[in-house]
């Protein structure tokens, strides 16, 4: 299960009134992202946004809009011309985790928008501070055990995959950690960094720099094959037999 | 809708794309129907609902 966490990324329109296709697109497309400028994530929507305007034969035109968990961008396209020419970029929290987290939303992922394309899965890797003295999942689950309340991890926000991924790690081997949210994924990686908190989930892009210099050490990843720039950190290990060990299906 | 469908499958079997996916060390998901797609999410929030409620996520 937790060899699976990741977050999707999909392209979606508002549903709103049909448009013949010999009119589309009469004007410059616009993509509203969920993510921030810069990202990894918006960087790879931004190549295929490029070839999107040369197929369209109309310009392409990025809005990030991040925060609150995606409700901002999805609140905006959905309440855009639902003519196809306003499309949103969206995660997993976004479109699949926010009803059940949110007692109230603005939008319907289901019923307000159309996934044209579920293209992307962000894999995440767990760093520690290196002053942990530790090496693998299980040696952090043993460090953690032995100090109950008193460590704590970052995480991006209440549907993102670092706070699931943390709470899954902790329901499977009985642990108790502090929760530190924070609004975007740099600055909860940076303060793992810092030593603020002690650990966390991390995307491999934003993290990488750091495994490399040292300045946090990565125990595993989420995903289930390798990450290609950091071939030495394994997969996560199968998860102890136990009353509290539950099995998720994966995210992906 | 189709049309745009259509275009980003075709976009997404592009191996430049692809290539620019992999260095980043994000994984490309296959493109599949817009059916398919909603199955999909549908499924994914079933999936991590019961952690959602379970660790009692709420927002900040």
């Amino acid at each position: 299960m937790m060899r699976r966490v990741c977050i999707a990324i999909a392209l979606t329109a508002a549903i709103g009134n049909p448009v013949h296709a010999q009119d589309y697109p009469s004007k410059a497309i616009t993509i509203t992202l969920v993510l921030a400028a810069g990202t990894g994530l918006d960087v790879v929507a931004r190549t295929w946004g490029e070839q999107l305007a040369l197929g369209l034969g109309k310009p392409v035109i990025f809005d990030n809009r991040p925060g609150a968990n995606g409700i901002v961008a999805a609140n905006a396209v959905k309440n855009a011309a639902a003519d196809g020419h306003t499309l949103l970029v969206g995660t997993s929290a976004a479109l699949a985790l926010n009803p059940t987290t949110y007692k109230q939303l603005p939008y319907d992922p289901q019923k307000d928008f159309v996934p044209l394309a579920v293209y992307l899965k962000s894999p995440f890797v767990l760093i520690v501070h290196p002053s942990l003295p530790v090496k693998s999942v299980k040696e952090l689950a043993a460090y953690v055990k032995a100090r109950p309340g008193q460590l704590s991890y970052s995480s991006t926000g209440p549907g993102g995959a670092p706070r699931l991924a943390t709470e899954m790690f902790m329901q499977h081997y009985g642990l108790t950690i502090t929760h530190v949210p924070y609004k975007n994924s740099p600055q909860a990686i940076v303060d793992v960094a810092a030593g603020h908190v002690q650990l966390g989930f991390a995307e491999a892009g934003a993290s990488r720099a750091f495994i490399r210099d040292k300045r946090l050490r990565a125990l595993a990843v989420s995903s289930l094959t390798r990450f290609n720039s950091l071939p030495e950190v394994p997969h996560w290990p199968k998860p102890p037999a136990g009353p509290n060990s539950k099995r998720y299906r994966g995210m992906h | 809708m189709n049309r745009l469908h259509g275009e980003m499958t075709r976009i997404l079997n592009l191996p430049d794309v692809n290539k620019t996916i992999a260095s980043l060390d994000l994984i490309p998901v296959p493109p599949a129907s817009i059916e398919s797609n909603q199955q999909y999410i549908a499924a994914e929030a079933r999936k991590w609902g019961d952690l959602v409620r379970s660790a009692n996520i709420r927002p900040e």
